[in-house]
């Protein structure tokens, strides 16, 4: 891994996505606080779930070290393992000051401890697991989508059903994300002796799960017009942005169902579940504006 | 590769400790003790600022004193006062208010109830010349006495001041011209008397049994004394013109139990900046719109020789008919030195169906629209039907055009309809109704605390204030959470949880979450997230910041005012706290508790307090050096040495001197040999010396 490699592993950008899912969760469950509380929670649970989203990028990170062929590998992951650990503890504390200081409710800070839990046995069990990739793709969606849970755990205990819907949506469609990019990137993944979900399965049925994947995304989007089920407090502000979102998974679908082994799609495809993503953090805004 | 290792390590490590530091120097407690003090050089009174006091007077001397003062002025409403006294009037005087009749704009009916004293008046004296008189004849013909008739006009009708004036207005008119055609609506006098007078009586009811809902107002219960005092001297149905006097009666009771070294110390329904806050000895607050009122009425306040056109003190001066009965003054006298009162004004949307009110009728909007209940998920559609079928201004009946297209651009993107969208935003649209207030007020020779108990909290506000502690007629303070749609700076903004309890406030602040929308208007009208401490370091005679607490002194009375979140000097007259969510402790006491303003500021430094967030507002403990252990939260009891607080409802009046029941018509007032029985059943007032 090159400096470059390194940079992009770290996944910055989802560390900012993970703070802004917190603020949708917070949004989301804004009527259970005060004005007072919502912006101190935010004050507080955007620092606080960057660090999280941050240490769970290390954390994959060293996974894909572990799978790479680069013979300092031992040394550079004992590194990254002591950042990581630097992060979540700085993140853990903030979190139990936080609690401590305003008598929140304490889910916060156990549905932290419990992905400290998962950050820690990914990194010493995942180690010596045969598919890394896939497990730490599993982890960078679990590090930022997490986020929206988080959010709602802050201002409340009572975690409304919509969040678990959203959360659903938002880390299947980075998995699926992440399927499409492991079957562009087979060949490389093979040279580096890594082992990915498309070199045990084929790229074929790795492309059909992220299809599949899309179609689950899909359905969760659209279960809040199904009345009385999920609450949304702006159906027409979110439906604006779904409606986008159904299209372009629906172009991705189409192009991923027929490429087959046409890889001049990946791109395409990716682009489509990245703009999917977007208006899906847009339509949550929206819909609870 | 090792150097690049070292440098994102070393990244990763400065990015969290630069986020961790300020979040968790944040937290930490200001331990800024650092002890600053102001010292003034005040007068005892403030006699030299041109003001009478004189508790010997009578009430006839204070009346005649009034109405020399008057006969000076050249204001409108001092010209009945000419009038009356038989002296020549200056009709320049009239000019500005015949053309704001005229053109009907808002509050001619302020000047047509004046207009119409005069003209009666004149009846006797006839002082007025003929030709002008004659100007005057048309106006009155020619106004819209209630939105029912055509014509077009900008005059809000019906809040509940200026729909007793209106209606009042109408019944006079009517009377004095029975068998004119009045040009606007078509109708004659008579008919114009026979469609005022059950409007006037219903109003006059809904008084009697559930208090005004503008309570305390120190505006508006000066439009509501001319109105009454018009009734009581002019009115023919003797029953009505009884009972407009009895509620003459009910508001001076109020002045009796309000009052506090010549200023009205207490909350107030409705009220603005310019009534609340003074910046200096040379910029000071305004009087209440009725202080002279006042002072004729029980001696209370004082009279300021040049505030001769007051309308509901000329009215006073000028009636031969309406006396206060003695009691009310001895009343005045016997709780200058102790009082606690309590009160209940109005009653909740929730409970209209309980008192007979539903939300479908004319005559249910009527109930509902002078308590500002024109947005709320109840009243939006009935309220929108009626403007619509009468043709009403939007902005008269809405307050702001806008308010209404906002509501209804927020129901399409929402997807909800008018009312539940208004449900939806309650913390606006209820908060600025006036609902069911439990006013309490205790007072001491130094000091008055007042407030309105657990009063909507959490939700917007219009021109509330609610709470208020004094220890002279300038030197007293409250707090505020900017905002409210009357846009008034210092009084309307986010209602907080006041309790109160003799010497001790606990008042909180925490703005309830509302839909982002509303938050994004709410910053399009620079509603600013601060709390303000209204402190005026000018009118104490020693005011000391330490820690968390503010005190002052004047007078021998001392007040501390303790601040959970930081406050910060903004101004000779304020201190302002950062943010939505904020909690006070108020305690009063003076030279007899403490000895010296020295021993106050160093038990209250030496107390304990302890503030615990909630998800909404606090949990607090507060150990007053006098009441012993206080705890309230946001919810729940206030309990002083563990005995609870009551924080209502209260009945209509709970005093020493009265007790009444809520939604009853029958008032008696008692002290020593001394009994006013006012009853609204049977329309009788008699008062009675043992």
């Amino acid at each position: 891994m090159n400096k470059k490699d390194y940079f992009r592993g770290m996944k910055v950008f989802n560390w900012i996505k993970g703070s802004v899912l917190v603020f949708i969760g917070l949004l989301i469950t804004r009527w259970e606080v005060g004005v007072g509380r919502f912006g101190t929670n935010i004050y507080f649970g955007l620092p606080i779930y960057f660090l999280i989203a941050s240490s769970g990028m290390l954390v994959a990170l060293i996974l894909k070290i572990e799978e790479s062929s680069d013979e300092r590998k031992t040394l550079k992951s004992k590194k990254l393992e002591i950042s990581s650990a630097v992060l979540y503890v700085a993140a853990f504390i903030t979190s139990i000051v936080h609690t401590i200081y305003y008598n929140l409710e304490v889910l916060n800070v156990f549905l932290l401890a419990i992905i400290g839990v998962v950050w820690f046995l990914s990194i010493f069990y995942g180690k010596i697991w045969y598919r890394k990739i896939l497990l730490a793709n599993i982890l960078i969606s679990l590090s930022f989508s997490f986020g929206i849970i988080y959010g709602a755990a802050i201002n409340s205990s009572i975690i409304p059903f919509s969040i678990f819907i959203f959360f659903g949506a938002i880390f299947l469609l980075q998995i699926s994300k992440d399927l499409i990019n492991e079957s562009k990137n087979k060949e490389k993944y093979e040279r580096a002796g890594a082992i990915s979900l498309t070199s045990s399965l084929g790229v074929e049925k790795t492309q059909r799960i992220s299809f599949v994947l899309d179609l689950v995304v899909i359905l969760l989007i659209i279960l809040p017009f199904i009345p009385n089920f999920v609450y949304i407090l702006s159906l027409i502000f979110y439906m604006i942005p779904v409606t986008i979102i159904v299209i372009l998974l629906g172009i991705a679908m189409l192009l991923t169902y027929k490429m087959k082994t046409e890889k001049t799609y990946y791109r395409t495809i990716k682009i489509l579940l990245r703009f999917g993503m977007f208006f899906l953090y847009i339509g949550l805004i929206l819909a609870y504006f | 590769m090792k150097a690049i290792n070292k440098k994102h390590i070393s990244t990763i490590l400065v990015i969290s400790i630069l986020l961790i530091i300020p979040t968790i120097i944040g937290v930490i407690p200001n331990s800024d003790e650092i002890r600053r003090s102001w010292h003034n050089d005040l007068p005892s009174t403030y006699e030299h600022l041109g003001a009478i006091i004189n508790a010997t007077m009578g009430y006839e001397d204070r009346k005649n004193t009034y109405l020399h003062d008057s006969n000076q002025s050249d204001g409108l409403y001092a010209q009945s006062t000419r009038v009356y006294l038989n002296n020549s009037v200056n009709e320049a005087s009239f000019t500005s208010s015949l053309l704001k009749i005229n053109n009907r704009e808002d509050t001619a009916d302020f000047r047509m109830a004046g207009l119409l004293r005069t003209m009666y008046l004149d009846n006797v004296t006839e002082v007025l010349d003929p030709t002008f008189k004659l100007q005057i004849k048309d106006a009155i013909l020619d106004f819209k006495y209630w939105f029912t008739e055509p014509g077009p006009s900008d005059m809000i009708m019906w809040t509940e001041n200026h729909m007793i004036l209106f209606h009042s207005c109408e019944l006079l008119a009517g009377q004095l011209y029975p068998d004119e055609t009045f040009t606007n609506s078509g109708m004659n006098g008579t008919q114009h008397v026979d469609h005022a007078l059950p409007l006037i009586n219903r109003w006059i009811e809904w008084k009697s049994r559930f208090g005004f809902s503008e309570w305390h107002s120190d505006i508006y219960y000066e439009e509501d004394l001319m109105a009454l005092l018009n009734l009581v001297e002019f009115s023919q149905a003797n029953d009505t013109a009884t009972k407009a006097a009895m509620l003459v009666d009910i508001l001076a009771f109020d002045f009796a139990n309000n009052y506090f070294k010549g200023t009205y110390a207490t909350t107030n329904g409705r009220t603005e900046d310019n009534k609340k806050v003074g910046t200096s000895l040379t910029d000071l607050p305004s009087r209440a719109s009725f202080a002279e009122t006042a002072w004729i009425l029980l001696g209370v306040g004082y009279h300021n020789p040049n505030a001769g056109s007051s309308m509901s003190a000329v009215a006073l001066s000028t009636s031969n008919k309406y006396t206060p009965p003695p009691i009310l003054e001895a009343i005045a006298n016997a709780t200058l030195d102790y009082n606690e009162h309590k009160d209940r004004n109005s009653i909740n949307i929730a409970d209209g169906a309980s008192y007979g009110f539903g939300f479908e009728s004319e005559d249910d909007m009527m109930f509902w629209w002078p308590m500002s209940a024109v947005f709320t998920g109840e009243t939006i559609n009935p309220s929108l039907n009626l403007t619509d079928y009468y043709n009403l201004g939007y902005d008269t009946v809405f307050n702001d055009e806008m308010l209404v297209d906002l509501i209804e651009i927020a129901a399409e993107i929402y997807g909800m309809s008018l009312s539940e969208v208004c449900s939806f935003l309650k913390e606006a649209t209820q908060g600025v109704v006036l609902e069911e207030v439990n006013t309490y007020t205790y007072r001491t020779p130094y000091y008055q605390l007042s407030g309105a108990q657990d009063h909507q909290k959490g939700m917007g506000g219009f021109q509330e204030h609610i709470w208020q502690a004094s220890l002279d007629e300038y030197a007293y303070i409250f707090t505020n959470s900017h905002g409210g749609f009357r846009m008034e700076d210092y009084v309307g903004g986010f209602n907080p949880r006041a309790t109160l309890h003799e010497n001790v406030g606990i008042i909180q602040y925490d703005r309830l979450s509302q839909s982002l929308i509303l938050e994004l208007v709410y910053l399009f009208l620079e509603f600013e997230p601060v709390i303000q401490s209204y402190f005026p370091i000018w009118a104490f005679d020693e005011v000391i910041q330490q820690g968390n607490w503010l005190f002052g002194s004047r007078s021998g009375g001392y007040v501390a005012l303790y601040s959970y979140e930081p406050q910060v000097q903004e101004s000779n007259y304020e201190f302002r706290v950062a943010g939505r969510k904020n909690a006070y402790i108020v305690e009063l006491g003076s030279v007899d508790d403490y000895g010296s303003f020295e021993n106050f500021t160093s038990s209250l430094l030496a107390t304990r307090v302890s503030v615990q967030h909630l998800a909404v507002g606090y949990n607090i403990e507060y150990v007053s050096p006098t009441q012993g252990l206080v705890k309230v939260a946001w919810n729940g009891p206030m309990t002083v040495a563990g005995v609870p607080v009551d924080l209502g409802s209260y009945a209509r009046f709970d005093n020493d001197f009265c007790y009444q029941d809520f939604n009853t018509q029958r008032t008696t007032i008692e002290y020593l040999n001394m009994k006013l029985v006012l009853d609204f059943e049977n329309a009788t007032r008699t008062y009675t010396e043992i």
